[in-house]
C-alpha cells in the first residue's frame, strides 16, 4: 500500500491551476500603500540630514556633545544615550552629519514598529498613523537633527510595541529599560501611562522581566550619572533632566504657543478630537478598553498636558511630543473616517461639497491676497468689497456644510473640508521643514554656515597676531562653530594679548584693532508671523518671514 | 487675575491628586478628607520634591515642579486603582468634594481680593518670608542656599515656603504675586481643613442625620480659626467710637485702649488718639494693638508678649512658618483623630500590612517640623495619645503602651530619615527650658484673648457627666446633686479625674523645680529664685493660672472618661485640653532663644498660636454640642451666648479688614513688589533683570546697611549700622540670589549666635564695605573676589549708605550690565580661556 513516486504523480492535479496563480507575484494595495508611506517617510527626512542648519535644541545639544567629546563638563550635555553616541561620532568627524545619520537610522525603524502595531491600531490605522508621523514637521526635525531627544520617538514607539504588540523575552527588557532610562522626555508619557495602566489593570509584571528591566534601568542611570565617562555631578535621570530644562532653555526662536499653529495644528486638533471620540465610543460600547486603547490615549493625554503647560516656553520638545502621540490617536480615527467616506453616497451632496471647496478656496485667495499686501485693505475695500465677500463666502460654506450635516448618515462628509484643510497645512509644514529647513522658524535660532567661516577667518588671522577673543555674550553660541579651534578666550573686555576680536556690532571698537570688511553673522533666527494674515501669507509663500541676524565684527590687531 | 487663576488651578490639581490618599486616610470623615486634600497633597508633594532635588534628580526650574506633580499624579493613580473602594468612595464623597472646593475657592479668591488692596511685601518680616520663597524657587542646589549668607544652605524650617514654591513655580507665577497667592492658599486650605476636621468630629458626635449641626460646626471652625480675634477688639471699637467707659475698661484691663485725644496728656494711660472718623478704628495699623497685650493694660509697663490670632496673621500678611503650618497642624490632628476612630489595636505588625500608611504618617508628622519646628513638639504627642487610646480599648495598659510604642517607632524613624537632609542643615537656637518668673497674664486678658475658644470647648465636659447634661437647667442641678457628687466623690481616687491632675501638676512641679534652682527668666529684674518667682506674679495672673488649671483638669478628665467609653466626643475634649494645656505652659515655662531679653516672647507667641488652632476646632464642635444638648425649646437660649461671644470675636476681623485694606479704595494688584515699581522703576527692573539674566548661583553684592561717610581726612569713616527690618538685603530677598550678608540679626537667630558666625558676618560686612568704599579698582576687585561675587548693585540705597561720593567709579573697571534710572549693576569682567578641542 505504500505509494510509489509514480503513483503520486498519477494523482489528479486539481490544484495546479490555482498553484500557478499563487506563484504569480502579486502586490496588494496595502503593500503599495505601506511602501509609498515609508518612501515618503524617508524622503521627507533624508534631505534634512544635509540641508538643515544646526539650530535650536540641536545647537545646544551638539555643543554639549562636543564639550563631552573634549572632556569638558557642560550643562548642555544631558546626557542621553544618543547624545553620548553623538559625542562619540564627533570624535571621528567634526560634522553634524554622522550624528544626524544615526538619528535618522533610529527614526527609520518607526515604520517597522508601526507595521507591528497593525493588529492594535488596525491596518489602515497604523498606516495612517505612519503617514501622519511622516508628515509631522516637529517629528521630522526631532527625528533627524542631533538633539538629545533624537532617538526618543523611535524608543517610545518601540516601547509601545513591546508593551502591547509583542512579547519580548525577559532579557529583552534590559535593553529596552536601558534605552528608556537614557532617553529624552518623549518616552515619559508612555512610561507614566504604562505604570498607571498596569496599576489600573492590576497587571503584575513577570518577575524575571522586572529584574532584567531594573538591571537595564540601573545601568542606564549609572551611565547617565557618570555622564558616560565625562564626570559625575549628582544622580542624573536623563528624561527628567531634559524635561525640566526644556521649560527654561531657549531651544527655539518661537514659543510653543507660536509654533503650534504653524506646525502642529492639524495633528493637535485632530488628535484631541480623535481622543474625545475614542472615549465617547468606549463609553457607548460599554467595554473595557484594550491595553492599546488605554496606553496610547493615556500617553497622549500626558503629552497634551505637557504641551499645554509648555505653551509659553521656547522648547519644541513639548510640541513634538504632543503631535507624536496625537498621530497614534488620529491614525485609527482617520482610517474609520476614510472608510466611511469611501462607502458614503456622495451623490446627494457632491455638488454641495464642490461648492464648499470652491467657496473656501476663493475665501483663501482673498485672505492670501490681503496677507501678501500685509493689510486687510483700505476702508472702502474692507467695508464695501472684501469683508462682505469674505464673510459671504464663509457663510455660504457653513450653509453648505450644514446642508450636508442635515442627514445624519452623511454627517462625516462634512469632515472632508476639515480633513483636506488639515492635510494641506500638514503638507505645507512638512514640505517646508523637509525641503527648506533653513527658511523655517522651527529649527531656530540657527548657526549659519557663515559662523564657521568667521571661525576660519579668525583662526587664520590669529595665527600671527595672538589669541582669538570672543565677547562673553556669545558663550553659548561659540561652542559649535568654534569647535576644534586654537585657544579661544571669552572676555567682556578686550585683553591685551588679543590678536583677533569678535565683538558685537553695537559695541565700541577696541583700540589698536581694525575691522575686517564683511557681514558676519554668528546666529540667525526667523521671526514668526505676527498676525493671522502674515501666517496665511507665510503658508502660501514660505520665505516671507523676517530674519533676525546676530551680526558681529571681526577685529584684527593692527600690525 | 490670570495669575490667581493659574495658581488656583494648580492648587485644585494637587488637591485632586491627593484625593485617593485622602480617601484612605479619612474614610470616616463626612467629606472623606476632601477638605484636607490640598494640605495633604502639598504635605506629601513638597518633601518628595525636596528629596528629588537633594539627590539631584530634578534640576531647578518650573519643569521640576511640574514633573514632581506628574509623578505624584502617577502615584495617586496607583493608589486609587489599588483601592477597590475608591470609585464608590468617590461617588459618596462628591458632595463633600464640591463643598470643599467651593469653600476653598471662595476663601482663596476672597483673600486674594483683600490682598490685591494691600499686596506690598515691605514691612515686618515679610522680606524674610519672601527671601525663603525665592530661595526655594531659584536655588540651583538643594538643600536651598541662604540668599542672605552666600555659600551657606538655609537654616530654617522652610517646608512651608517649599509648599508655596511648588504652587508658585508650577503655576509660573511672578514670585511677588506668588507670595500673596500663597497666603491665600494657606488661608483657604486652613479654612477647608478646619471645616473638614470639625465636621468629622461633629458627625461622629451627632450622627448622620444631624447634617445642619455638622455643617454648623464646620462653619464655626472656619469662623473661629480664620476670622475670630481677641474680644478686646470690642473695647477697641467702643473706644474708637468714643463710648469708652473708663470703669468698664479698667475692669477688663483694657484701659490702655482708651483714647485720650491727640494732644499730649501725661495723665493718659491709653492712646493719644482722637475718636475714629470712620465706623471702625481708622488710625494707622490699629489692628496691630490686638497682637500685643502690652497695648491693652495701662501704658507703659505691661510685660511684652506676642499674642497673635490667625486672623491677625492673615490681616498682617506675613508668610511665616507658624501661619503656613496651620493647615498642616489640622492635617496632623485629623490624621490622629482618624487613627483614633479606627478599629482594632495597632502595633508594628500593621506597618507590614499598610506600608503606605506608615509613609503617610511619617511624612505628615515629619512635615510638622519641616514647616514649623514648634509644631512637632506640640502635636506629635497627640498622635501618640490617639494610638494609645485606640489600643487601650482592646489591650491592657501595659500591652497598649508597648503596641503603641512599636507602632510609633517606625514612622518616627522614617520621618527622621526622610527629613535628614533638612535636619542636618538646621541649627535652631535652643537654650533649654526655664521657669517663667514674671508677672504673668492677667485673667481678664486671658479671657479677652482666648476666652471664647475655651468657653466654647467646655460643653464637652458635659458629655462626660451624662448623656444630656444640659438638657434642662433643673434636671442638670438635680443630676449634679444626686449623681455627679455621689459618683465622683466615691470614685475620685484612681478615677480619670484623678489622672487628669497629672497635666495640671507636672508643669507646676517642673516650674517649682526650675525656680528653686534659679533657672528663671522674667522681663524685668525682679530677682531670681522661687521666692521671686512666686512674688513676682500678679494677682490676676494667679487667677489666670488657676483658671487654666481648673479648665485643663476638667477637659482632661472628660477626655479620659469619654475615651474609656469610646465616646465620639473624646477628640473634642482632647483638643480642648491640649489648647488649654499649651496656654497653661506659657504661664509657667519658657524656651530660651535669642530673644531671651524679652522672656517668653516666642514661647507665648508660638504656643498660644497653636492653642488658638486647636481651640477653634474644639470650640466650634463644643459650642454646637452645647447648643444641641439643650432641649429644643431652650436651644435658642443656649445659642444666644454662643452667638454673642462669636459675634464679639468677629469684631476684630470685621472692623480691621477695611482699616488694613485702606477702605478698599485702591486696588493695587497682587504684585508684592508693585510698590517698588511705583517708587523706583529702576529697582523693580533690577529685580526683573537679575531674575532673567543672573546665573542662579551668582553672588550679588549690595549694601549691608552700614553707613559710611567721608571723614575729615577724606577717608571713609563708618557711622552706624542699619539692622534688620531695613531696606538692606533687598536684592537677596527680592530675587533669591545669594548676597554676602543680608540681615545679620536674623542670621544669628537662624544659626545660633556663635563667635564664629559673628566673626564671619563681620568679615563679610567689611568686605562689602571695602567694595563700596574702595579707593582703587584693584581694592574693589580684590574684595569682590574674596566674596566670590559676580555682580555689584549700585542704587539709591547704596548711595544713601555710602555717602559723600565714596562709591568708586565701577563703570571704569567693571562691566556695566544693567542701567535703569539711578540703578546700575556691574559685573566683574570675564576673561576665560575656553577649550575647543
Amino acid at each position: 500500500m505504500t505509494a510509489t513516486p509514480a503513483a503520486t504523480d498519477d494523482r489528479p492535479r486539481r490544484h495546479r491551476p490555482y498553484r500557478r496563480e499563487r506563484d504569480r507575484p502579486t502586490i496588494s494595495v496595502g503593500t503599495i500603500a505601506w511602501a509609498a508611506v515609508v518612501v515618503l517617510f524617508i524622503l521627507l527626512r533624508v534631505g534634512v540630514i544635509w540641508r538643515a542648519p544646526v539650530g535650536g535644541a540641536e545647537l545646544a545639544h551638539l555643543s554639549g556633545a562636543w564639550q563631552a567629546r573634549i572632556g569638558v563638563e557642560d550643562e548642555r550635555y544631558v546626557p542621553t544615550f544618543y547624545q553620548a553616541v553623538s559625542a562619540l561620532t564627533l570624535g571621528w568627524s567634526e560634522s553634524e552629519v554622522p550624528a544626524r545619520s544615526l538619528a535618522f537610522a533610529a527614526t527609520l525603524t518607526i515604520p517597522l514598529a508601526l507595521f507591528l502595531l497593525r493588529r492594535q491600531l488596525g491596518e489602515g490605522g497604523a498606516l495612517l498613523a505612519l503617514l501622519l508621523l511622516a508628515l509631522d514637521p516637529a517629528g521630522i526635525i526631532l527625528g533627524v537633527t542631533a538633539t538629545a531627544s533624537a532617538w526618543d520617538s523611535a524608543i517610545a514607539v518601540w516601547l509601545v510595541v513591546a508593551l502591547v504588540a509583542s512579547r519580548p523575552p525577559p532579557w529583552g527588557w534590559a535593553p529596552i529599560a536601558f534605552l528608556v532610562a537614557t532617553s529624552g522626555p518623549l518616552t515619559l508619557p508612555v512610561v507614566l501611562a504604562a505604570v498607571a495602566i498596569a496599576a489600573w489593570r492590576r497587571a503584575r509584571p513577570d518577575p524575571e522581566a522586572l529584574i532584567w528591566g531594573l538591571l537595564g534601568t540601573a545601568l542606564g542611570l549609572f551611565l547617565t550619572t557618570l555622564q558616560f565617562g565625562v564626570g559625575a555631578d549628582g544622580l542624573r535621570i536623563a528624561p527628567f533632566r531634559l524635561f525640566v530644562t526644556s521649560f527654561d532653555e531657549a531651544w527655539s526662536t518661537l514659543t510653543v504657543a507660536q509654533l503650534a499653529p504653524l506646525y502642529g495644528l492639524p495633528l493637535l486638533a485632530g488628535g484631541a478630537v480623535a481622543g474625545a471620540w475614542m472615549v465617547l465610543r468606549l463609553r457607548a460600547e460599554r467595554r473595557v478598553p484594550t491595553a492599546t486603547e488605554a496606553l496610547l490615549p493615556g500617553a497622549a493625554a500626558l503629552a497634551f498636558g505637557w504641551f499645554l503647560l509648555a505653551l509659553p516656553t521656547t522648547s519644541p520638545l513639548a510640541l513634538a511630543a504632543a503631535t507624536f502621540y496625537a498621530s497614534f490617536l488620529l491614525g485609527p480615527a482617520l482610517a474609520r473616517a476614510i472608510s466611511f467616506l469611501i462607502s458614503a453616497d456622495w451623490r446627494p451632496h457632491g455638488y454641495l461639497l464642490a461648492i464648499t471647496f470652491g467657496l473656501i478656496a476663493i475665501g483663501f485667495f482673498v485672505l492670501s491676497d490681503w496677507g501678501r499686501e500685509g493689510r486687510i485693505g483700505g476702508a472702502d475695500e474692507r467695508v464695501l468689497v472684501a469683508i462682505p465677500v469674505f464673510f459671504g463666502l464663509m457663510a455660504l460654506s457653513v450653509l453648505a456644510l450644514a446642508l450636508i450635516s442635515s442627514l445624519r448618515e452623511e454627517l462625516p462628509l462634512a469632515l472632508l473640508p476639515t480633513l483636506v484643510g488639515g492635510g494641506l497645512l500638514l503638507l505645507a509644514g512638512a514640505s517646508g521643514v523637509a525641503l527648506s529647513a533653513a527658511g523655517e522658524p522651527l529649527p531656530g535660532p540657527t548657526s549659519p554656515p557663515g559662523a564657521r567661516a568667521i571661525r576660519d577667518i579668525a583662526v587664520d588671522a590669529a595665527a600671527s597676531r595672538g589669541h582669538i577673543v570672543i565677547h562673553e555674550r556669545y558663550r553659548e553660541q561659540l561652542t559649535w562653530p568654534f569647535r576644534a579651534s586654537p585657544e579661544v578666550v571669552l572676555a567682556s573686555q578686550v585683553p591685551t594679548n588679543a590678536g583677533v576680536v569678535i565683538w558685537p556690532i553695537e559695541a565700541p571698537p577696541p583700540e589698536g584693532f581694525v575691522a575686517l570688511e564683511g557681514r558676519w553673522v554668528l546666529e540667525r533666527s526667523l521671526a514668526g508671523p505676527t498676525s493671522v494674515l502674515e501666517a496665511i501669507h507665510w503658508f502660501g509663500q514660505r520665505n516671507s518671514l523676517s530674519e533676525e541676524l546676530e551680526l558681529v565684527v571681526i577685529y584684527v590687531r593692527r600690525p | 487675575m490670570t495669575e490667581a487663576l493659574a495658581f488656583w488651578g494648580v492648587a485644585i490639581v494637587v488637591a485632586a491628586l491627593a484625593l485617593p490618599v485622602a480617601f484612605r486616610l479619612f474614610r470616616a470623615f463626612p467629606d472623606y478628607g476632601a477638605g484636607l486634600s490640598l494640605t495633604l497633597g502639598l504635605t506629601l508633594l513638597a518633601p518628595g520634591y525636596f528629596l528629588l532635588r537633594v539627590i539631584d534628580v530634578l534640576p531647578a526650574g518650573r519643569g521640576g515642579f511640574l514633573l514632581a506633580i506628574a509623578l505624584f499624579g502617577v502615584v495617586a493613580f496607583v493608589v486609587a486603582t489599588s483601592d477597590r473602594r475608591f470609585l464608590p468612595t468617590l461617588r459618596l464623597a462628591l458632595p463633600g468634594m464640591v463643598v470643599a472646593a467651593a469653600l476653598f475657592s471662595t476663601l482663596f479668591f476672597g483673600y486674594a481680593f483683600f490682598r490685591a488692596h494691600v499686596p506690598d511685601i515691605a514691612h515686618t518680616e515679610q522680606p524674610m518670608d519672601f527671601l525663603y520663597l525665592n530661595a526655594m524657587l531659584v536655588s540651583p542646589e538643594f538643600p536651598p542656599h541662604d540668599p542672605w549668607l552666600a555659600g551657606e544652605t538655609a537654616s530654617y524650617h522652610y517646608g512651608g515656603y517649599l509648599q508655596a514654591a511648588v504652587l508658585t513655580g508650577a503655576a509660573d507665577v511672578w514670585p511677588a504675586s506668588g507670595y500673596n497667592l500663597a497666603l491665600g492658599a494657606v488661608f483657604a486650605s486652613a479654612g477647608a481643613a478646619a471645616a473638614s476636621l470639625a465636621a468629622a468630629l461633629a458627625r461622629w458626635l451627632f450622627g448622620r442625620r444631624a447634617r445642619l449641626w455638622v455643617v454648623g460646626a464646620g462653619a464655626g471652625a472656619v469662623l473661629l480659626l480664620l476670622f475670630a480675634g481677641p474680644l478686646a477688639s470690642v473695647f477697641e471699637l467702643a473706644s474708637a467710637r468714643g463710648v469708652a467707659n473708663e470703669a468698664v475698661f479698667n475692669a477688663f484691663g483694657t484701659e490702655g485702649l482708651v483714647r485720650c485725644g491727640s494732644l499730649p496728656d501725661e495723665s493718659c494711660t491709653g492712646l493719644l488718639l482722637d475718636p475714629a472718623t470712620r465706623w471702625y478704628p481708622d488710625d494707622h495699623w490699629a489692628w496691630w494693638r490686638m497682637s500685643r497685650m502690652s497695648y491693652w493694660g495701662p501704658q507703659p509697663g505691661y510685660p511684652f508678649t506676642v499674642t497673635e490670632a490667625p486672623s491677625f496673621s492673615f490681616l498682617l500678611g506675613d508668610l511665616h512658618p507658624h501661619v503656613m503650618a496651620i493647615p498642616g497642624v489640622l492635617l496632623a490632628l485629623a490624621t490622629a483623630a482618624a487613627l483614633w476612630r479606627g478599629r482594632g489595636a495597632l502595633s508594628w505588625r500593621d506597618h507590614r500590612r499598610r506600608p503606605a500608611l506608615l509613609l503617610c504618617v511619617a511624612v505628615i508628622f515629619g512635615s510638622l517640623a519641616f514647616v514649623n519646628v514648634w509644631d512637632v513638639l506640640a502635636f506629635s504627642p497627640v498622635l501618640a495619645l490617639a494610638i494609645l487610646a485606640r489600643n487601650r480599648r482592646e489591650r491592657s495598659p501595659g500591652e497598649a503602651a508597648i503596641d503603641t510604642a512599636t507602632w510609633l517607632a517606625p514612622p518616627a524613624i522614617l520621618a527622621v530619615i526622610l527629613f535628614l537632609p533638612w535636619w542636618t542643615g538646621f541649627s535652631p537656637e535652643n537654650g533649654g527650658v526655664y521657669a517663667y518668673g514674671g508677672g504673668g497674664t492677667r485673667i481678664e486678658h486671658v479671657l479677652l484673648m482666648w476666652g471664647a475658644g475655651i468657653v466654647f470647648a467646655l460643653p464637652v465636659v458635659g458629655r462626660a457627666t451624662g448623656r444630656r447634661a444640659l438638657e434642662s437647667p433643673a434636671r442638670y442641678v438635680r443630676r449634679l446633686r444626686r449623681r455627679w457628687l455621689r459618683r465622683w466623690g466615691s470614685r475620685l481616687a484612681g478615677s480619670p479625674f484623678a489622672l487628669a491632675l497629672g497635666p495640671v501638676l507636672v508643669p507646676i512641679v517642673i516650674w517649682l523645680f526650675l525656680a528653686g534652682f534659679e533657672r528663671t527668666a522674667a522681663p524685668f529684674e525682679s530677682g531670681s529664685g522661687l521666692g521671686a518667682a512666686l512674688g513676682g506674679r500678679m494677682a490676676g495672673a494667679w487667677l489666670a493660672l488657676f483658671f487654666y488649671a481648673l479648665v485643663l483638669w476638667l477637659l482632661t478628665g472628660a477626655a479620659l472618661v469619654l475615651n474609656r467609653r469610646n465616646h465620639p466626643a473624646t477628640p473634642i475634649a482632647v483638643l480642648g485640653a491640649l489648647g488649654v494645656f499649651l496656654l497653661y505652659l506659657t504661664e509657667l515655662l519658657l524656651l530660651r532663644d535669642i530673644l531671651f531679653f524679652i522672656p517668653r516672647l516666642n514661647t507665648v507667641f508660638k504656643l498660644s498660636y497653636q492653642a488658638w488652632i486647636v481651640l477653634s476646632v474644639a470650640g466650634a464642635v463644643g459650642a454646637a454640642a452645647g447648643i444641641r444638648a439643650a432641649p429644643p425649646r431652650y436651644r435658642s437660649l443656649a445659642a444666644a451666648p454662643v452667638v454673642v461671644l462669636l459675634g464679639a470675636s468677629l469684631v476684630f476681623a470685621v472692623t480691621n479688614t477695611p482699616n488694613r485694606a485702606g477702605d478698599f479704595a485702591v486696588r493695587a494688584g497682587l504684585d508684592g513688589l508693585g510698590y517698588v515699581e511705583r517708587l523706583d522703576g529702576g529697582e523693580y527692573e533690577l529685580v526683573r533683570w537679575l531674575n532673567d539674566n543672573a546665573e542662579r548661583d551668582a553672588i550679588v553684592v549690595e549694601a549691608t546697611g552700614r553707613v559710611w561717610l567721608r571723614g575729615e581726612d577724606g577717608r571713609p569713616t563708618r557711622e552706624g549700622a542699619e539692622g534688620s527690618y531695613g531696606s538692606a538685603g533687598r536684592v537677596g530677598y527680592r530675587t533669591g540670589l545669594q548676597t554676602p550678608i543680608g540681615w545679620p540679626g536674623h542670621e544669628r537667630t537662624w544659626r545660633g549666635a556663635s563667635p564664629e558666625l559673628n566673626a564671619e558676618i563681620a568679615r563679610r560686612q567689611d568686605l562689602v564695605d571695602r567694595v563700596y568704599t574702595a579707593s582703587s579698582a584693584l581694592e574693589a576687585v580684590d574684595a569682590l573676589r574674596a566674596l566670590g561675587a559676580t555682580y555689584v548693585v549700585v542704587g539709591d540705597l547704596e548711595r544713601s549708605l555710602y555717602r559723600d561720593g565714596l562709591i568708586p567709579p565701577f563703570e571704569t573697571f567693571l562691566d556695566t550690565v544693567f542701567a535703569r534710572g539711578s540703578v546700575m549693576v556691574f559685573r566683574v569682567p570675564i576673561v576665560e580661556v575656553v577649550p575647543t578641542r
